[in-house]
This record gives structure tokens, sequence and C-alpha cells, in this order.
């Protein structure tokens, strides 16, 4: 019998999302029959999705933050909130294909050196889009990420890694943990308000010896910035994706590629000085701005 | 405070009003301590496009930018391609805290929307009525009042100006009005005509430009104007913000007298010639012409100094021709430096504009040197001028009324020092800046106000994200640029790392601005080649398949051509043939013409013969029906004759029976009888004579009788066809006469015969047989003859 996951889903007022996310989730609940438990982290910092939670999933949990907290505190508050030991982070606007929670929870269990596995996740449900099977390179001491080059069929696994491919990270809006591990180690508040939080924990994670997987047989699909986007303008969520990119460089990079990125960093914002490419140099600002404590 | 001022051109490449107070705005701004940005552009050929340079003056930056395209296009002329986007590169870098446009001319009104996608508060000022209208003058080539919300008329008022343009340049520039020939008189008439398609469509063409830049001006967060005459004339064009109206200040100290001017009372002969000045443009609207043809005749009275610059070499001559007649002292452009000495030289400034004017800084000027004022009298003027206070008005474009104005201000020497010494001071800059920042801090706050309630509108954990963003956004480029690469360097020592390299060049940075500015406008320069390049390739691509198709058309062409050849050559072969025939047509057509004229006159002339052969037939008729009638008679005698010969036979062979039985009887008349029987016989044989002559008679009687027929057949016929000839009807009257003679020689013959016959024995009788029906009684005594 399969072990009961706690299913921790952080969201602002994103009813809508939350349709197709618990529908998804509630028929894979279903034929797990696993007292797995739903928990949604109320974001809004008002409670403002108690209603509709009493309307629409009175099955779940409704955990209130007394503030709006971003993404990696609402996963924290919900996974001490939970009380399975395998905790799924869920965004709201993930959609779980059957069986996904069944793979998942075999590849994580399969050893206890696996720190996190997650879905083959499908960018807005196409086929030929899978976000997830990150890879992190380095550009002359600049980290980016790209996908690896691996042809995947969606739903089966990948005849040369049965046990889960390793990739570089699991992706923060659908993943699998342990909840006793993510509390201890839990998402890396320098990177609020969002993005490479989920990079920076699987980094962690591969750099003290674990193990990141995907398992393509479980399918996700992740209708993208569904919830940032409808509250964000695009400047803001471009900023601080490439502000944490420089911060997480500066985190994880041993002396001699902080010292290539500096110089690189150096270089570019004499560049974008003489360029007028202000943005680029405002985005250096804010990582230093945080970085340096000013 | 950062204060950005934009203006279409700036000192010392421009000296006029607009440019001059915009520079004077930015030293009292500089000198009440703020931060101060001019963007200004220039227009000119050599060097590349969109250049910026940016230069220090006492307290401000100046930032020129270079509008290098071709300025041919009307619309150019006006917003320049790429200008807007080179203010927003701009005012990224520069991040004022306001931003007060002075003209947008060249950069178009787009950088109101620039600026305000930067959330940077937008202040305009209409100096003219550039916002609303090309035609800023407001009046037509022709010095017409022009209404721009007529937008037809503003269409036909350009196409004036590109028809003008073509015929001025003949002309160096100038062209007297009333001297416009009359070709292109009707050039411009075909051009401006009422259903001219090209009116229509320039018409809806500026219809849609101006609504588009009226609609930005509206976007502005505050609009200014400097008179309420360009204000309601702008609300009347459909502008919906709010326009406040307040006089611009200029920088009065260095125009200030220093010497009092003293009472002229009873010198008025002694002081000379009045000092007329003008100053600014000559430019046929500012009605420099109008000036001094008045001053022509004033020569002892008044002496008219010119200073200025600009317009055509034309005008400048024309002006020049009428200087030669007056008191006038042409010059050219000056300094800033010589503007006081200039107007504390001059008694009375004048300006006779024959455009409406607006708020012109020369005046306020002339005001802050104690010098009154002449000018044209229009609305907006009579919002700058207090008559008899600060100067007199003068109509506009009248002659008349200047020279008279000029001349009562001469004669009266003391009026004009009335005016000198009550002249008002204008509004100082210092004081209009202070008005200025008033104006900004409210608009400044509002902005914040805004941009604090977006950042709220935010989750509440990105506020701090948020707002170290905006705050961010708010440094200019430098400051942003310093910022980070101190924070690198302190990074790199936090780590323990060395980042050397980047005291050096932080250390050059500042040192290096220009080179930086150079490089940054060669890499624009670059994008903006690279984008004419790849504009260039898809024209070339475009170009090379154009070819392409015109290749084909050229081949199509060709073929069709040479067909065209074959089919020209067989139609010249054809045509030789009908010129031939042509001229042989011609030919005939002469000969038939000819023949046409003869046969008209052959017509006319058998015409006439027609009229004398029908007058001849009837004669000829009435002769033969005279000759018919008497050859009927002639036959009834004959037949009369022939019945009586026949009744004398039975008579004769009566009495030959009578004498038989007489010869029995009177035997004894023997002789007697023998004579009578001779006689007899001799009667018997003149009897056969006769008849053998009266048959040969008759024979030729019937031949006449059936040649008369036979010829009055003829003649019948020839009168009815109407074509015989007079010939032949000479012929046949000939013939007639002929037939008449020989008819006459046959009665005569007939006649002769007969008194031949009866002449010897008979005459008498016959003559009696003629003549009465008694004959036989002659004859019944023959002897008695004897």
């Amino acid at each position: 019998m399969s072990q009961p996951i706690s299913i921790v889903i952080p969201t602002l007022a994103d009813g809508d999302l939350l349709d197709g996310a618990l529908g998804s989730l509630a028929a894979e609940l279903q034929s797990r029959s696993a007292g797995d438990e739903v928990l949604l982290v109320d974001d809004t910092g008002s409670g403002a999705l108690a209603e509709w939670i009493a309307l629409n999933a009175p099955g779940a949990q409704h955990i209130v933050n007394p503030k709006n907290m971003g993404f990696a505190a609402s996963a924290l508050a919900g996974a001490k909130a939970a009380k399975h030991e395998l905790l799924f982070l869920m965004n709201p606007d993930v959609r779980l294909r059957a069986g996904c929670l069944d793979f998942l929870q075999e590849t994580l269990e399969q050893s206890q050196k696996v720190w996190a596995v997650a879905p083959y996740v499908l960018l807005n449900g196409e086929t030929d889009t899978a976000e997830s099977l990150p890879e992190l390179v380095l550009e002359q001491g600049i980290p980016r990420l790209q996908r690896m080059a691996l042809e995947l069929l969606p739903g089966h696994a990948h005849p040369r890694y049965p046990a889960g491919i390793p990739v570089a990270f699991a992706l923060g809006g659908a993943c699998l943990l342990r909840r006793a591990e993510f509390l201890k180690a839990p998402f890396d508040v320098r990177f609020e308000p969002f993005y490479w939080e989920d990079v920076d924990h699987g980094h962690t994670a591969l750099r003290a010896g674990r193990q990141v997987l995907v398992d393509p047989r479980a399918v996700a699909e992740h209708h993208h910035r569904g919830t940032l986007g409808k509250h964000v303008p695009d400047p803001l969520v471009r900023a601080a994706i490439e502000r944490n990119r420089m911060l997480f460089a500066w985190k994880h990079l041993g002396p001699e590629d902080l010292q290539a990125n500096l110089n690189q960093l150096a270089a570019c914002a004499l560049e974008h000085t003489v360029c007028e490419e202000r943005e680029e140099l405002l985005w250096l600002a804010l990582a230093l701005e945080r970085e340096l404590g000013r | 405070m950062r204060i950005a001022l934009v203006v279409h051109a700036f000192p010392p490449r421009s000296q006029t009003g607009v440019e001059v107070y915009t520079e004077a705005l930015a030293k009292a701004f500089a000198a009440a301590g703020h931060e101060v940005e001019v963007l200004a552009c220039f227009r000119e050929r050599a060097g590349l496009h969109l250049e910026q340079r940016r230069e220090q003056r006492a307290g401000f930056g100046v930032t020129w930018l270079r509008l290098a395209q071709s300025l041919d296009d009307e619309d150019l002329r006006r917003t320049c391609p790429g200008a807007s986007a080179a203010c927003a590169r701009w005012l990224g870098r520069e991040q004022p805290d306001v931003l007060h446009i002075q003209h947008f001319l060249g950069f178009g009104a787009q950088i109101i929307d620039v600026a305000r996608q930067q959330l940077i508060p937008v202040v305009f000022s209409a100096h003219d009525g550039f916002a609303v209208c090309d035609e800023y003058t407001l009046i037509t080539p022709d010095f017409q009042p022009l209404d721009p919300a007529d937008r037809r008329a503003l269409a036909r008022c350009r196409l004036a100006r590109g028809v003008l343009d073509k015929a001025l340049a003949a002309h160096d520039g100038y062209m007297p009005v009333r001297a416009v020939p009359k070709g292109l008189r009707r050039e411009m008439d075909q051009v401006l005509g009422e259903s001219s398609s090209r009116v229509d469509e320039l018409a809806t063409q500026l219809d849609r430009q101006l609504r588009a830049r009226l609609e930005a001006v509206d976007r502005a967060d505050h609009i200014h104007a400097p008179t309420q005459f360009l204000a309601q004339w702008m609300k009347g064009m459909g502008l919906r913000s709010e326009v406040e109206v307040r006089s611009c200040g200029i920088d009065s100290a260095p125009l200030r007298r220093t010497q009092q001017r003293s009472d002229p009372a009873g010198q008025d002969q002694a002081l000379g010639p009045l000092r007329v000045l003008y100053l600014g443009g000559y430019f046929e609207h500012k009605g420099v012409h109008i000036l001094l043809q008045a001053a022509q005749t004033l020569r002892s009275q008044v002496e008219v100094h010119l200073r200025g610059c600009g317009g055509s070499s034309g005008y400048l001559q024309h002006l020049e021709g009428l200087a030669q007649h007056g008191p006038v002292h042409l010059g050219g452009a000056f300094d800033r430096e010589q503007l006081p000495g200039l107007l504390h030289a001059a008694d009375v400034l004048v300006l006779p504009s024959l455009w409406p004017e607006n708020a012109p800084f020369v005046l306020r000027e002339a005001f802050a040197a104690g010098v009154p004022v002449l000018v044209s009298d229009t609305p907006a003027l009579r919002e700058s001028v207090a008559e008899e206070v600060d100067g007199r008005f003068v109509l506009q474009g009248d002659v008349d009324a200047w020279r008279a104005a000029l001349q009562s201000l001469a004669s009266d020497r003391q009026a004009l020092f009335k005016l000198q010494q009550s002249v008002r001071e204008p509004k100082s800059i210092l004081q209009d800046a202070a008005e200025w920042i008033e104006i900004y801090e409210p608009l400044i706050k509002r902005k914040q106000e805004a941009a604090q309630a977006r950042r709220e509108a935010l989750p509440e954990h990105l506020w701090g994200f948020a707002q170290s963003h905006q705050e961010l956004q708010g440094l200019s480029t430098s400051e942003l640029s310093e910022r980070v690469l101190e924070g690198l360097q302190a990074l790199a020592e936090k780590k323990g790392l060395g980042l050397s390299e980047l005291k050096g060049a932080r250390a050059w940075l500042p040192e290096s601005a220009g080179l930086r500015e150079r490089i940054a406008e060669g890499k624009r320069a670059l994008a903006w080649r690279a984008e004419t390049a790849e504009d260039q390739a898809r024209a070339l691509a475009s170009a090379l398949a154009r070819i392409g198709e015109l290749e084909a058309l050229v081949d199509n062409e060709q073929e069709r051509g040479a067909w065209q050849q074959e089919q020209l050559q067989d139609r010249d072969a054809t045509l030789d043939a009908l010129g031939a025939e042509l001229g042989l047509c011609q030919r005939t057509l002469e000969e038939l013409r000819g023949q046409e004229r003869e046969g008209t006159r052959a017509l006319q002339s058998s015409w006439k013969e027609n009229q004398w052969l029908r007058e001849q037939a009837a004669t000829v008729a009435a002769e033969r029906d005279a000759m018919g009638l008497a050859l009927e008679q002639k036959v009834e005698q004959l037949q009369a004759a022939e019945a009586l010969l026949d009744e004398q036979q039975k008579l004769a062979s009566a009495k030959a029976q009578e004498l038989g039985r007489a010869h029995q009887e009177l035997e004894a008349q023997a002789k007697n009888d023998r004579y009578l029987k001779e006689e007899f016989d001799e009667l018997l044989e003149a009897h056969a004579e006769l008849q053998g002559e009266r048959s040969a008679a008759r024979c030729h009687e019937q031949f006449l009788e059936q040649q008369l027929t036979e010829r009055a057949q003829e003649f019948a016929d020839l009168t009815q066809q109407a074509q015989a000839s007079g010939e032949q009807l000479a012929e046949l009257a000939q013939e007639l006469d002929w037939r008449r003679t020989e008819m006459r020689e046959a009665k005569a013959e007939s006649q002769r015969i007969a008194l031949r016959f009866f002449g010897r024995r008979l005459g008498k009788r016959l003559s009696a047989w003629e003549g009465s029906a008694e004959p036989l009684r002659s004859e019944e005594q023959p002897g008695g003859e004897r």
C-alpha cells in the first residue's frame, strides 16, 4: 500500500486555476486511496479563499497566511502543517495526469539518496514543450539553465535511466520530497519573492551528494506563470529571475568560477553602461543590493 | 529636482525666442539648485543620424541630437524617424523628475508618450500653434488668414507651398505676392482646384496626423501657453485638457538701462531722427518690407536699424532695394551680448508682423530695456502690449498707417518719452523658474503617488522588491552604473577576490564620458545602419524580385515588341499601299471634283440648253403642229383634188363618151373633133404624167410624213431624256429646216408640176380649183383658151 502524501498548494486568489489543479488531483487521489491530504495555503494575506475552498474543496485543509508571504514561505507553512512524511509541492497552475503521484513515490522511495523527484512536466500540456529535465551550465561564470538533450516519451521510463533521470533540480511547482528534510532545509529566503529558489534547493542537495530525479512516467502539465503573470508585471518578474540568477551564482560558485563570474559581470556592467542597457544594470544592482544587504 | 528640457533648437546654433528662453530657464533652474539637462536637436546631413553629444554648460548639461536623415519630406521636417526613440534613451539615461517640452519640432509629439511610459511627468509649453497645426503662422502663402480646422485649406496651403518653393528656387527664394506670374498662378489653381484629388488625399492625411498630435499633446500632464489667444485657439482645435495661460520670463538683468533718459521737452529738433529698431528674422511674414516702405518718405525724421538673420536671399535683396531709398541700416545677426547696446540705442522697437504672432520674447526684451514698441495690431500682441503704456498698435500690413505711426513718434518726442517712462518691467526668468517649480512639484508628487499605488497593487511580499526596483529605476544610467561597479568591487572584496581592473575602469568611466558617448553613438549608429542595411537588404531583395519580374516583363515586352515590329512592318506595307491608294483616290477625287465642277458647269449648260431646247421644241412642236395641220390640209386638198380628178376622169370618160357621141354627132366638126381628140390625148398623157407625178409626190409625202413622225419621236425622246445635245438638235433643226426646204421644194415642185400640168392648159382652172369649186366651166370651153 502506498504511503500517504501531503499535497501542499500555495495559492493566491486563483480560484479558476485551482479548479483545474484540484480536478486532476482529486482523480489522482481517488485512484490512490492512500489517505493523502491536500493543504491549500492561502497566501492572499486576507483569507480570501476561505469561501471558495469551503465551496469547491471542502476536503482540503485551509491554511491562511497572516500576510502575503510568497511561494517559499507558503510552502514552508504548508510543510509545517502537513502530517504525512511525503510532501508534494504543487503550484495551482499544475495539473497531474493519472498515476503521477504513484510513480513519483516509487522513484523517491527507491533510495534515501534521492532528495526530490519531479514529474515530466509539459509546458501548457504540450508534448513537445517539456519544461523539466533542466541542466545547469556555466558560461563565463554566469549560470544558465537549459533542457537536457534527451528524447523522452511522456509516461514512459527512459531506457538509459530506468530509475529516473538525474537533473539539476526539481521544479518547485511540482516535486515530491521528504517533509522532514524539507523542514530542515526549506527554500532559501534570499531568493524571495520568486524564481531560482528551487534551483538553489536542488543544487544544494546535489552538492551534498544527494540525487534529484525526473521520472518521465509521471506526467504533469504546467500552465506557466498562470499564477504570477496575473498579479505581477513582466518587467518585475524578469528582474526577479535575473537578480536571482546572480544570487545563485554568488552562493554556489567556487572561488575560481566566482572570479570568472565577477570579471564577466564587471565587463558586462561596463558594456551595459556604454550601451545604455539600463535594465541589465538594474538587475545587477538589485542583486548586489540583496547580496550586500544594502 | 532633476529637470529635463526638450527643445527643437538651442543657442548658440539658434538664437531666436524659444531657444533663448529655454537656455535662460535652464540657467535659472540651475541657479536655484536643480539639476537640469537639455535635449536639443540640430539638423546637419553630414554625420551620423541620431548622434548624441553632451556638453556641460554652466550649471546644466546639453545633449545635442543630430538629425542627419534626409529632410526633404514635409513630414520628416516635423518628425524625424528615430528621434523620439533617441529621446526615450536620453530620458532613460537621465531619469528626470519632470520633462518640460518647449517645442517638439523634429522629435514629434510621441516624446510625450515616451516620457509617460517611463512614468515621467510631462509639461508642454505651446509657444506657437505647432501643437495643433503645421502652419504655425496661421496664414496662407499669400498672407490670407488660415483656419487650421479646415483640413482642405491646410492641404491646399501645403501644396501651394510645394509649388511656390519650386518656383521660388528660381527667384532666390522670394517673389512678391503681387508679382506671381500668371503661369505659376495657373499651376497653383490647377493644384488647388476644388476638385483636386491631391487636396482631398492630403487633407485626410493631415487630419490623421494632426489628430494624433493633438491627442498626444492632450496626454501631457500640464499644458501651458503664454497667451489666451493661443490657448483659446488650441482649445478651439479640439484640445480637451486645460491650458494654463501665463507669460514667460526673460533674463532681464543684462538688459536694464544704466542711464536714465532725459526729458526731451523743447528739444524735438535737436534730438535728431527717431531711432527705430527691428530685431528678428528676415522673413516676409515678419513684415519688414512694410516697415521699410513706410520709412521711405521719412528720411529726415526716422532712422531704421534692422538686425537679424534668416530669410531667403531674394527677400534680402528686396529689403536691400527698399533700404536704398530710405534712412535704413540693414544689419546681420547679432550676439546676445550686443542686445543691450542695440536696445539702449533705440527709441522704439517695431514689430510689423503680417502673421497673428503670439508672445514674442523680443517685446519683453525691449520692455526690460525700457524701450516702447510699435506693433501690428493683433489679438495676441494686445495681450503683451498695453496701449499707450508699453507702446502703440498699428494696422497690420498698412504702409500708410506705419508711416503715420512713425511720423507721430518722430514729431512728438514728449509722447515718446512718456511711453519710455511707462513701459512695464517684464517677468524675470527667476520668477518664471520659481513658478515652474511650483507647477512641477505637484505633478511629480502625483506621479510618485501613482507609482506607490501601483506598487501597493502588487502582492505584499513583492513590495520591498518592487520598491528597490523602482528606486533603482529612478537613477540615471551613470548613477546606476556607478552603483553596480562599486557593488561588484565590494562583493569581490567580501568574497576575498580581486577585481582590481574595476578600480581602473571606475576611475576611467567619468573621465571617458566623451568616449563612452562616442561608443554609444557608434553602437546606436551601427544599430541604425544595421536597421538601414536590413531595410536596404529588404529593399534590394524586393528590388531584385522586382527586377526579375521586370526582366520577365521585358522579355515578354521584347517578344511582344518583335511581334509588334512585324505587325508594324505589315502595317507599314499596308500603309504604303493605302498611301498609294490614297494618292490615287486623292487624284481621282481631284479629277472627280474637276468632273464634278465640269459636270456642274455642263449640267448648268445642259440645263440652259435643255431650257433652250424645250423652248425650241415648243417652237418646233408648234411649227410641226402648224405644218402637220397644213400638211393635213394639203392632204385633204390632195384627196379632194384626187376625188375631183376621179370625178374629172369620170367626167372625162363621160365627156369622151359624149365626145364620141358628139364625134358621131359632130362629124362635121371633124377637125375640131380631132383637135379635141389630140387635146384629149394630150390631156390623157398629162393626166398619166400627173398621175405618175402625183404618185411620186404621194410617196414622197408619205416618206416625209414618216420622217416627220420619226423626227418628232426623236425630238420627244430628246426632250424626255434632256440629254440630247444641241448639235443633234441643231442638226435636227437643220434637218427639219432641210426637210422644210425639201417640203417647200416638194410643194413648189408639186406646184410646178401642177402648174406645168395645169399651167399650160388648165392653169387657170387649177387656180380656180384651188380657189373655187367651179373649175370645170373653163374646161367646158377649152377652145376659148386656145
